[in-house]
């Protein structure tokens, strides 16, 4: 059996004279819970299609669990939760989930999956009755429901409120934890950095960064030094190792590559300092850095 | 075998909960299935209505063309405005990374149309029966119910082609007039020689419709009609059958991405 669930080798996607996707190679191994971030148009939902079997590539080779994905019978491997959820209005989650689990070979008994997906209140109400967040909720159980390899997830956490949103965020953890490979699309930062292991940054087309969360972050490197004075903000201006130094919120705040020189700087000029702070940068900051250069 | 089994227990489920899904929408039922029972009911009290047409007694006549009318109505609402509507929901779309081949999910609609068909045929056979004192041998009956079962094939493509091309807004009004006018023009809810007598180029044009097809062919079952008149009405049919879907699958592979056509 192959070690890697995911493989892209070379791939093009061109709509008409549009190229979406332009010469992309990975590999996502088995296990691992992937993001793939990037603005709009930056050719995430064409990957995560390919990845899917419902675009073929105009040139290279995608593998799911090394078989092409675009075979209906290779998509045993796959569960998905797209971002739109067109579900029939009039069948209830149960129902839903018996015919979802009629397209498996091997799918997760009926009551694990109300379980993993917390819909025990809810399955005999009609899917049109629901809240937004339980069709997600619904959605997600599908998707799940094949206990498949590897897990698409485009957007999961869209329109949820926080306790929806985190309660959707403990299934998937729990759902990975079974060592699935779990492929997120987000817009949401916290949500590609609370949840994955690896992101895969896409601008343009291309494949920009694909590392760790930390090593993204520290990619862009700087950290933040923040605090209350009575001292003007051009006092600090001379100091060494200082990038960017600015006043918000009654707060001085001092960007830096070197947060532990410039502090020893700081404690040395003898200044009335309060409410110190030093601080990553996010990984909203990174991403804009990212995608601008 | 097992491979077969195993299709055969997904066509099962998915045509269960096409059904349920039917089923669930009652009054959309009602008037599918009431409405040949309607007219039927309207025409056959009529006290003005003549004993004979088109050389059969009226009330045998109308089981041919209202049935028509009846799985007609079926296959373009059931089916096509149906799947207009769930193509613009994003049904289809949802359901493309699933492990199941899309021939499985149209067949089982078409079974799940037939069943309603069934029932409407039915109900349209007990009506002529109970209500109208008809009694036909048992061939004639069970040839008439799987000349209008299986010749709602044809206009469940049809109805497929309408709920490829048009989106759930404006699905059911164009559905609503292709209905009436074809079952208008073709003879189904005026007989051919009355549209003959108004307009004789228009009752020339009823061989282009598959309604009158299908009709012609039920009727086949209560007068004698010729070998060669039921070839060309069945080969007519097949090439409708073709056509339509070759033409849905064109457009389908062309929708399938979208969720709005």
């Amino acid at each position: 059996m192959s070690k890697i669930a995911i493989s892209l080798q070379n791939v093009t996607k061109q709509f008409d004279k549009k190229i979406a996707v332009n010469n992309i190679s990975l590999e996502i191994p088995k296990g691992q819970i992937v993001t793939v971030l990037g603005p709009n148009g930056a050719g995430k939902s064409t990957t995560i299609s390919m990845m899917l079997g419902i675009l073929k590539p105009t040139n290279g080779t995608v593998l799911l669990n090394g078989k092409n994905p675009q075979n209906y019978q290779n998509r045993q491997y796959l569960g998905a939760m797209l971002q739109h959820i067109g579900l029939p209005d009039t069948l209830k989650p149960l129902e839903l989930l018996e015919l979802w689990r009629s397209y498996y070979s091997n799918p997760f008994p009926q009551q694990q999956i109300v379980e993993m997906a917390g819909l025990s209140e809810i399955v005999n109400t009609r899917f049109g009755e629901l809240s937004g967040g339980q069709k997600r909720r619904v959605a997600f159980a599908l998707a799940i429901c094949g206990n498949p390899e590897v897990l698409f997830l485009d957007e999961p956490s869209a329109g949820l409120d926080i306790q929806s949103r985190n309660l959707l965020w403990t299934e998937i953890i729990n759902f990975a934890s079974l060592k699935k490979t779990v492929v997120l699309c987000t817009h949401y930062l916290d949500e590609a950095d609370s949840l994955s292991n690896r992101i895969i940054l896409m601008n343009k087309g291309e494949i920009m960064a694909d590392d760790t969360p930390q090593n993204i972050k520290a990619k862009v490197g700087k950290k933040t030094i923040r605090f209350k004075t009575q001292s003007p903000i051009y006092t600090f201006e001379e100091t060494p190792g200082i990038e960017n130094v600015y006043e918000e919120l009654g707060y001085t705040n001092i960007e830096t590559n070197s947060p532990e020189f410039v502090l020893r700087s700081l404690f040395n000029l003898d200044l009335t300092i309060t409410d110190l702070e030093v601080n990553s940068v996010n990984l909203e900051d990174a991403f804009l850095t990212l995608t601008k250069s | 075998m097992v491979t077969n089994n195993y299709t055969l227990n997904r066509i099962k489920t998915q045509t269960k909960f096409e059904l349920i899904k039917l089923f669930r929408m009652p009054v959309y039922i009602i008037t599918l299935v009431g409405l040949p029972l309607f007219f039927y009911m309207a025409t056959g009290t009529n006290q003005r209505m003549p004993e004979l047409t088109e050389g059969l007694p009226t009330v045998k006549y109308l089981i041919c063309t209202l049935g028509t009318f009846g799985v007609f109505g079926i296959a373009l609402f059931g089916f096509g405005v149906n799947y207009s509507i769930e193509r613009s929901q994003g049904w289809y779309h949802t359901l493309q990374p699933a492990p199941i081949p899309l021939s499985v999910i149209f067949f089982s609609k078409v079974i799940a149309c037939m069943v309603l068909s069934s029932i409407a045929i039915l109900l349209l056979f007990a009506e002529a029966h109970f209500v109208f004192n008809v009694s036909l041998a048992w061939q004639q009956w069970l040839g008439i119910y799987f000349t209008l079962l299986l010749g709602s094939l044809p206009f469940a493509c049809i109805g497929l082609l309408i709920g490829s091309l048009f989106g759930s807004n404006s699905v059911s009004l164009v559905t609503i007039m292709i209905y009436l006018a074809i079952a208008s023009i073709s003879g189904l809810l005026a007989t051919l020689s009355m549209i003959r007598s108004g307009n004789p180029k228009l009752a020339e044009m009823a061989v282009i419709y598959p309604t009158y097809h299908v009709y012609q062919l039920a009727l086949a079952n209560l007068q004698s009609s010729s070998f060669s008149d039921v070839l060309k009405h069945i080969g007519v049919l097949l090439a409708y059958t073709f056509v339509f879907s070759s033409l849905v699958l064109m457009l389908f592979k062309k929708n399938m991405s979208k969720t709005h056509g």
